[in-house]
């Protein structure tokens, strides 16, 4: 449907394409369901499950002494802003499960944060340096209202599946939703075929 | 959870236009299809310009849920943002009449119903208020009763919406207690009603307010910018208020 009166913005070119529906947003706003959490690094930690068996657990001093993986990109809320070149470092899940001694199961991820809040991915989204737990943004700490001290990041899906302030992963067989999904959030996000809602 | 039917787009039409302040307006939209939702929900809509171009933009409801209401219309609250494209078509473009594509209800978290948490507390900053004032209108068009707080932060005078209707539900309804905070306006600049608080809201006026209340809220909204939703969070949180009894929906930067 077209609305005669309406011309657009005119605006600079993103330095890439963004993905349908979506516009250029220079500063990083917040959306979060509920109160930013409060989490003390001395207490925190961040397990993977598989099943009901946990095969690794890490501390925030065990997180920072693995690996670290410094990532360079876009990123695409569901409530229509993107956000390009955000700088990151952190954990990739694959450096985790290497730590473990474990490969990635087949199946699906539930992503668990303090304060109650889950998303379901893919396995397959979260191993090949798809996912990581991030806990510097733009090379200072992660700012708790976006996630800190440590989110997860799954930059190609939209933002709602990087959960933060990020507990644990529990590899599942099946694919369940998660907390926005069960209220009608696509299961699995994709923002460049626009995967807004259960039907997209 | 959303059935299948709720993510199509459908065309409404513009029934009416209300100037409710100098940055709001209200618009009435008539659906093609019945289309039930809860308080507290928001719609995206879709302009799409001659050449192709398209923005998408989310507006909370802030009509009633009723069926008695209209089932098949709902009242979206358009504040109109500096540089933004969607918002100014809205103010400056769009004429009785017209058409608009939208699909919803989308969101399910910042939701209130009836059998939900009671007491329960609201706080809103700005057009923060729009999800509430829905839920405030479907809890005075039922029979429940439970009692409400609400605490509404404004510019000025003429920026509180719904002030009217809050009002009146306000002083017709004993167990619904209002407060208005306004932060940039005095007594002397503005009409001196006793819900009217000359600052912002900070820890010390929602303790006093909840004190008020007989019992612990079970629920607590917050609804509005960033930062102020951030700073409101915290306020409950310092005082005691349990993590998972606050749902926040955050507006813009």
């Amino acid at each position: 449907m077209i609305n005669n009166k309406f011309f657009g913005r005119k605006r600079a070119e993103p330095a890439r394409p963004i993905p349908p529906g979506q516009y250029l947003e220079d500063g990083f706003p917040v959306l979060s369901a509920g109160p930013t959490q409060r989490v003390d690094k001395a207490t925190w930690n961040f397990s993977i499950e598989i099943g009901d068996d946990t095969v690794g657990t890490w501390t925030w001093d065990e997180l920072n002494a693995l690996p670290q993986t410094d990532l360079h990109t876009d990123l695409h809320c569901v409530t229509k802003w993107s956000k390009q070149d955000t700088d990151w470092r952190g954990v990739t899940i694959d450096a985790l499960l290497a730590n473990a001694g474990i490969e990635a199961p087949v199946g699906f991820v539930m992503a668990s944060s303090d304060g109650g809040y889950t998303t379901n991915v893919p396995s397959a989204d979260v191993i090949d340096g798809k996912g990581l737990l991030v806990h510097t943004y733009d090379g200072e700490p992660l700012e708790a209202e976006h996630g800190g001290p440590v989110r997860l990041l799954i930059p190609h899906l939209y933002l709602w599946k990087s959960a933060k302030w990020i507990r644990s992963l529990k590899f599942i067989d099946k694919d369940e939703p998660g907390f926005w999904e069960r209220y009608g959030y696509h299961m699995y996000g994709d923002p460049w075929r626009e995967q807004r809602y259960t039907n997209d | 959870m959303n059935s299948a039917a709720t993510t199509d787009w459908q065309i409404a039409t513009v029934t009416s236009i209300h100037v409710e302040s100098p940055r709001v307006k209200l618009f009435t939209l008539e659906l093609p299809v019945n289309t039930p939702f809860r308080a507290g929900q928001h719609f995206d809509v879709r302009l799409t310009a001659p050449d192709g171009y398209k923005a998408q933009r989310s507006y909370s409801v802030s009509s009633s849920p009723e069926p008695a209401s209209n089932p098949t219309s709902i009242e979206l609250a358009v504040e109109l943002i500096s540089d933004g494209e969607v918002s100014s078509y809205f103010h400056e473009a769009v004429e009785l009449g017209d058409k608009i594509e939208l699909r919803g209800p989308i969101g399910g978290h910042f939701t209130w119903s009836p059998i939900a948490a009671k007491p329960v507390v609201m706080i809103a900053g700005g057009s923060g208020i729009v999800p509430i004032m829905s839920m405030i209108r479907h809890r005075s068009a039922i029979a429940e009763k439970a009692p409400l707080l609400v605490i509404f932060s404004a510019r000025t005078e003429a920026d509180i919406i719904f002030v009217t209707e809050l009002e009146s539900l306000a002083a017709n309804d004993p167990s619904f207690h209002l407060i208005i905070a306004l932060t940039r306006s005095d007594e002397a600049t503005s009409s001196n009603r006793p819900i009217r608080r000359f600052c912002r809201i900070d820890r010390a006026m929602i303790e006093s307010a909840l004190s008020n209340l007989a019992v612990l809220p079970s629920r607590t909204y917050i609804c509005g910018g960033s930062s102020f939703v951030e700073a409101i969070a915290n306020h409950l949180l310092d005082l005691g208020t349990p993590n998972n009894s606050i749902r926040t929906e955050r507006f813009g930067p």
